[in-house]
């Protein structure tokens, strides 16, 4: 028996290839993407020259106007979508979990969006809001209203990519709030209702509560997905007009890949980084020290 | 009571009506790009309502001498078949190795920190860093790159998923195998995976979505020849005069895999997708 948990060579060899792609394929290029972030790279006949330049990348990013728009977009993306998705989400599980097995058609549409990709749900919300044949102005057209340029004009550009972003990923937050909603026992709002709370009061002073902690992680979760936003983007509006919907993510293509920049676009990715960890730490203590 | 009934009933209406609507919310958008898949380019310009269907975009991004869509669907599923199966073997012994075979307890953390880690970090960050480690060993624009980017991207994924489908399964029927004389691999082929089949179902359909529908990467990865199907429909846009209906028809045969998943698997999406987050 106690050759069994050790197993002896099939114990190392089990894990080996997982550890050679934890090894060889993200903490060396992250490693790589670090010292590249302090260098300049220029190609001549083939061949790459690193120049070293310090913190001159870094340096240059508080005067970059498209960074600073990419942050600025991306942070209202992902508060406003996200809040919209986890709000949307809950009353849409709410709504299922009551109305019991007649639902059952619905969960399966809903999970539809979640699956297709990105891009095409860029590609399809982009032929929607077209100006000229887009079914959106055809339909405001009904009511008197429009044509309205969606993707065109910079004051409405980010709040469509918003809306294309919450159609995209309010199925997702409804599905981890469902799991929660389904979980809720019975027994006390069933003990609520005899006392003679309203339906109101019992969803505030129980559910709600119980609820709180599958909230705060979809809305984690959410926010997580939502800050690597880029392939609704690339293909809505690819970060136009102008800088309306620049956001981070399509920010570093643009200087790493497009501009042939990839010590500039390393040092924004690594700062990117930072700020996530840092976020995500904050919270994660903020939450901790709630629960406590 | 009866009073209360009726208010109960009238309740159930109303959150059935908010439901049907969201549903049409959400199928709207598809069949509304079905639809403009089978009109002529005119007809969906001049926003006909009633039109003869046409099959002339899917010939044309079938089969047509300029387009590439093919070509990007056969890469798509090369690509997304070899990561799935990569990333499921390879997390799958890690996943087995971890939970059952006496790993100190900071290799497990450093696993699991990684998983973590690695799903914070934009996908685009890590483009770049691919991107000039293939360039390094020869291996740019080559499809073998790109399955093994993402076979790294969804590996923590796979392990994640896997592990917590492994820790359902009591020890004691491996114990009993090997008490059997039964040897490692055949205690993992025999007794192991036969259990968790359902659990590798709902990971290898995500795994397989999700690189399906891969795009940062993929577009950093790729040129012309090994381009997937994502990559392809970009191109669609960039085109100084767009052909919107074939872009339609485009994107109706990429979301084939999608609605299959749904058709067939979708108890399994859900287990998947709600285990990822909960756990």
């Amino acid at each position: 028996m106690a050759n069994f948990r050790g197993r002896g060579s099939a114990r190392y060899f089990s894990i080996l290839p997982a550890f050679l792609f934890l090894a060889l394929l993200s903490a060396l290029p992250l490693f790589n993407l670090f010292a590249l972030s302090f260098a300049e790279v220029s190609w001549s006949g083939g061949q790459s020259t690193w120049t070293w330049v310090g913190l001159n990348n870094y340096l240059a990013l508080g005067s970059d106007a498209l960074f600073k728009a990419g942050i600025l977009n991306t942070v209202i993306l992902v508060g406003v979508a996200t809040t919209a998705q986890v709000t949307i989400g809950l009353m849409l599980a709410l709504a299922c979990s009551r109305v019991g097995r007649r639902s059952r058609i619905y969960r399966t549409l809903f999970l539809l969006p979640i699956l297709i990709p990105g891009i095409i749900i860029g590609a399809i919300w982009r032929l929607m809001y077209n100006y000229q044949f887009g079914v959106v102005n055809q339909i405001i057209d009904l009511v008197g209203l429009g044509p309205v340029d969606w993707l065109g004009s910079s004051s409405l550009a980010l709040m469509s990519v918003i809306i294309v972003d919450i159609w995209h990923w309010t199925p997702f937050s409804f599905l981890l709030l469902l799991a929660a909603v389904e979980a809720l026992p019975r027994d006390v709002s069933e003990a609520a209702q005899i006392d003679g709370a309203s339906k109101w009061t019992e969803f505030r002073r129980i559910s709600l509560p119980l609820l709180w902690p599958a909230i705060f992680t979809t809305f984690v979760f959410r926010a997580i997905i939502a800050f690597k936003v880029f392939d609704e983007v690339y293909l809505l509006t690819g970060g136009g007009p102008g800088t309306a919907t620049e956001v981070i993510s399509f920010t570093i293509y643009q200087r790493f890949f497009t501009q042939d920049n990839p010590g500039y676009g390393s040092a924004m990715s690594v700062t990117v980084i930072f700020i996530i960890a840092a976020v995500i730490a904050v919270a994660m203590t903020r939450q901790r020290s709630r629960s406590q | 009571m009866s009073t209360r009934r009726k208010q109960n009933l009238s309740v159930d209406r109303a959150l059935l009506g908010f439901l049907f609507l969201a549903a049409v919310l959400t199928i709207g958008p598809f069949l509304w790009i079905a639809l403009a898949s089978f009109k002529t380019q005119i007809a969906l310009l001049m926003g006909t309502v009633k039109f003869t269907p046409v099959s002339m975009n899917y010939d044309e991004v079938l089969f047509g001498n300029t387009s590439t869509f093919a070509r990007n669907f056969l890469n798509s599923v090369l690509v997304a078949s070899a990561s799935t199966m990569a990333a499921m073997t390879i997390g799958f012994l890690a996943g087995y190795s971890l939970l059952r075979l006496r790993w100190p307890a900071w290799v497990v953390n450093l696993f699991l920190l990684w998983a973590v880690v690695f799903n914070l970090v934009p996908p685009v960050t890590l483009a770049g860093a691919w991107y000039e480690l293939f360039r390094g060993i020869g291996l740019s624009n080559d499809t073998v790159a790109l399955i093994l980017a993402h076979t790294t991207l969804h590996l923590p994924m796979a392990l994640w998923l896997l592990s917590s489908f492994l820790r359902e399964i009591p020890r004691e029927l491996e114990e009993a195998a090997f008490i059997d004389g039964a040897s490692f691999v055949k205690t993992l082929w025999r007794v192991v995976i036969p259990i968790m089949m359902p659990g590798l179902v709902s990971t290898g359909i995500l795994v397989f979505i999700f690189s399906w529908n891969e795009f940062p990467v993929a577009l950093a990865l790729t040129n012309n020849t090994s381009a997937t199907v994502p990559v392809g429909i970009a191109k669609f846009a960039q085109e100084n005069e767009i052909k919107y209906t074939q872009m339609a028809a485009a994107s109706v045969l990429s979301a084939i895999p999608a609605l299959l998943a749904l058709l067939f698997g979708q108890r399994y999406i859900v287990k998947g997708l709600t285990a990822g987050a909960v756990k």
